[in-house]
């Protein structure tokens, strides 16, 4: 027999993969917490009746049990969301500089990295234009630094014990 | 009276009414640049209240937080682009009259307005939040937790996305509070061993990376980098006689501000819409709403500014934030060896008088500040978008670095920046997580307390007392009361 109308869409399952991924993925920081929460606890004062684990288990289990409602509901019951277009190439590249540029800190102090960092955030941003370029650069970085550690007395990192810079 | 003396010498003296000023004409700037806001201004401000006194540091952060509020109207008027989603509702009348060329009119019933309104809310601040604070007084550790619960729940329960998203993220901010060393027995606490995670993760680093890091990355992932051409404007302030068909509707949108400022939760943009809407129901001019009738624009503008100071009742006469803004607001204090809490106003009493006149000078000073910034706005919108975003990502790290003087702070910035960012795409929302971590050691303390008044017994809690039995009662309310209605509206259909 033919029908008449359209033919209703098969909705693709999982209706929101990223938000599924998401939960899913919190669900497995939980499920590591907790179970990391039986080898490296009790250390302190083993006089207290106390448990200190406890209270981070219990979240943990709501925090679980709550992950698994939202993967199912991304999954299954969810309304499907409108197409979303992201520059993942630039994100990820500009993500690669902040990682970068808070490693150097770690190891350089604060100024150097931050220069080389600014200068590498600005081109990935798309700045082209020389004058402007350098004039934020310098405000962003030196400027900062100076205001930051001169100016106002708030020290930031320096490369080396003592060191000026 | 000694006491009034020095309050106001605090709050007269150079640094705080520089701050003040500051912190004001800030605000009003990041306010106006559309996609920056309260939350992201406040972000990127911290680092500077770090080196400065009590007073003028908390001055700085409310001029910002209460002028970004203002500032969203002036892009909101001009541009037809609110620069904070609080000022959203302005556009629906302020835009058309500036296309009718009143766009100068506009911003002084938006200005006036909004001054109005931020004042009658200090009123009901002021004469609120001891009556409030000195109820809170009589709860115990039990009362104080239920206290949390529900915050938390409420939060949660209107989170953008839906309720088990919003309290999963309560949760998961909770169980980040309680990374490093046990407060009661010393043990240490998903530290892996690690020295830096023993003191745990550092509340302004996280919020941070939460806020301002991942808003750079947010605008990078969604290629927000457009400018704005606007002419230079001046503000013209309406006759005394305009005003008199629209005071009820300035008082009635300030009393709804005020209301649901006060409110977990809830926060400006909602305010500013049940105010819009309740105007266009209420007035004769009703029908003219949205094609640039003046009354809507003083609904709006009232109710949003009138927000900025009932949000704070419950975060000083309790030490719950109500949202995201209050939350950094109270980790400020944190800072400053100031313990938010059920205590706050009785133990800092000069602190808290001295945010009351504050609170009042900044509505003052936005009036004065804002007829000098309308007129360089057209200059701030033609600065880059990508060079505001590589600002923030500037601020953001030397505010991760200078908190605790700990660079390894910056990573946990970074590595909250990427988690912040992946949230946002994916609809989890921020703000039960950053007050989940805020109000996670008062979570734990008043539970562990609790806990030894009762034996270990848990549910002893919900007998405690009718305070505590009305507060779990109430939170079950928000947590089931949408399935309920769900439920009651099918029974409905059925027996129909």
């Amino acid at each position: 027999m033919q029908q008449d109308g359209p033919v209703p869409e098969r909705r693709a399952i999982p209706i929101r993969p990223g938000e599924m991924a998401v939960a899913i993925a919190l669900i497995a920081i939980a499920i590591a917490a907790f179970l990391s929460s039986f080898s490296g606890a009790g250390a302190g004062n083993v006089a207290s009746t106390d448990s200190p684990m406890q209270l981070p288990r219990i979240l943990l289990v709501i925090w679980i049990v709550l992950g698994i409602f939202c993967a199912l509901y991304a999954a299954f019951w969810a309304r499907a969301a409108g197409p979303d277009r992201y520059f993942v190439g630039r994100v990820v590249l500009f993500g690669g500089i902040l990682l970068a540029l808070a490693t150097g800190i770690l190891f350089l102090g604060y100024l150097v990295p931050m220069t080389i960092g600014v200068a590498a955030l600005l081109w990935c941003l798309g700045e082209r234009q020389m004058l402007r370029f350098g004039l934020t650069l310098l405000l962003l970085g030196p400027g900062i630094w100076l205001l930051f550690h001169h100016v106002l007395g708030l020290r930031l990192p320096v490369l080396m014990s003592g060191g000026l810079f | 009276m000694g006491d009034l003396a020095t309050i106001m010498a605090t709050v007269l003296s150079f640094g705080t009414l520089a701050a003040l000023v500051f912190g004001t004409g800030l605000g009003i700037v990041i306010g106006a640049l559309p996609g920056l806001g309260s939350v992201v201004g406040l972000s990127i401000c911290l680092p500077f209240t770090f080196g400065m006194d009590t007073v003028p540091s908390l001055t700085l952060l409310l001029g910002v937080y209460c002028g970004s509020v203002f500032g969203g109207s002036i892009s909101a008027i001009l541009i037809n682009s609110p620069g904070t989603p609080q000022a959203a509702a302005t556009t629906l009348d302020g835009y058309p009259m500036a296309q009718r060329g009143e766009a100068g009119l506009a911003l002084g019933w938006a200005s006036v307005s909004s001054v109005l309104g931020g004042l009658i809310s200090c009123v009901v601040l002021i004469v609120a939040a001891p009556q409030l604070a000195r109820f809170a007084t009589s709860f115990g550790s039990v009362e104080i937790f239920a206290l949390i619960v529900l915050a938390l729940t409420c939060i949660a329960a209107v989170s953008r996305g839906n309720t088990t998203k919003g309290l999963l993220m309560g949760a998961v901010g909770l169980s980040l509070a309680l990374v490093g060393t046990d407060p009661v027995t010393g043990a240490a606490r998903f530290t892996f061993g690690t020295q830096f995670l023993s003191a745990g993760f550092d509340l302004i680093a996280i919020v941070i990376g939460l806020f301002a890091l991942s808003e750079a990355l947010f605008r990078v992932a969604t290629g927000d980098s457009g400018t704005a051409e606007v002419s230079g404007t001046r503000i013209r302030l309406p006759a005394l006689g305009q005003w008199k068909s629209r005071i009820a509707t300035l008082l009635r949108s300030s009393a709804i501000g005020c209301v649901v400022g006060a409110l977990p939760g809830t926060g400006a943009a909602t305010a500013s819409f049940i105010s819009y809407a309740s105007a266009r129901q209420l007035s004769p001019k009703g029908d003219k709403f949205g094609t640039g009738e003046p009354e809507g624009l003083v609904a709006a503008e009232s109710s949003n500014n009138a927000v900025t100071g009932s949000a704070m009742i419950p975060t000083l006469a309790l030490g719950i934030p109500g949202d995201v803004v209050t939350a950094i607001l109270l980790s400020a204090l944190v800072v400053h060896g100031v313990t938010p809490g059920v205590r706050l106003m009785s133990e800092h009493l000069d602190l808290v008088n001295a945010i009351f006149i504050v609170l009042i000078l900044i509505n003052l000073a936005m009036f004065v500040l804002a007829f000098p910034l309308v007129r360089v706005f057209g200059r701030l919108l033609s600065i880059p978008q990508h060079i505001v975003t590589a600002g923030i990502v500037t601020f953001g790290i030397v505010g991760a670095v200078t908190v605790r003087g700990n660079p390894l702070d910056v990573l946990t910035a970074v590595g909250f920046g990427f988690f912040g960012l992946v949230l946002r795409l994916t609809g989890f929302p921020l703000a039960p997580l950053v007050i989940g971590l805020v109000l996670g050691p008062q979570f734990e303390q008043n539970l562990r307390r609790g806990l030894l008044l009762n034996d270990g017994n848990f549910l002893a809690f919900f007998t405690d007392g009718p305070i505590a039995a009305f507060l779990f009662l109430c939170v079950g309310l928000a947590i089931f009361g949408p399935v309920l209605r769900a439920g009651f509206a099918r029974l409905r259909g059925v027996f129909a």
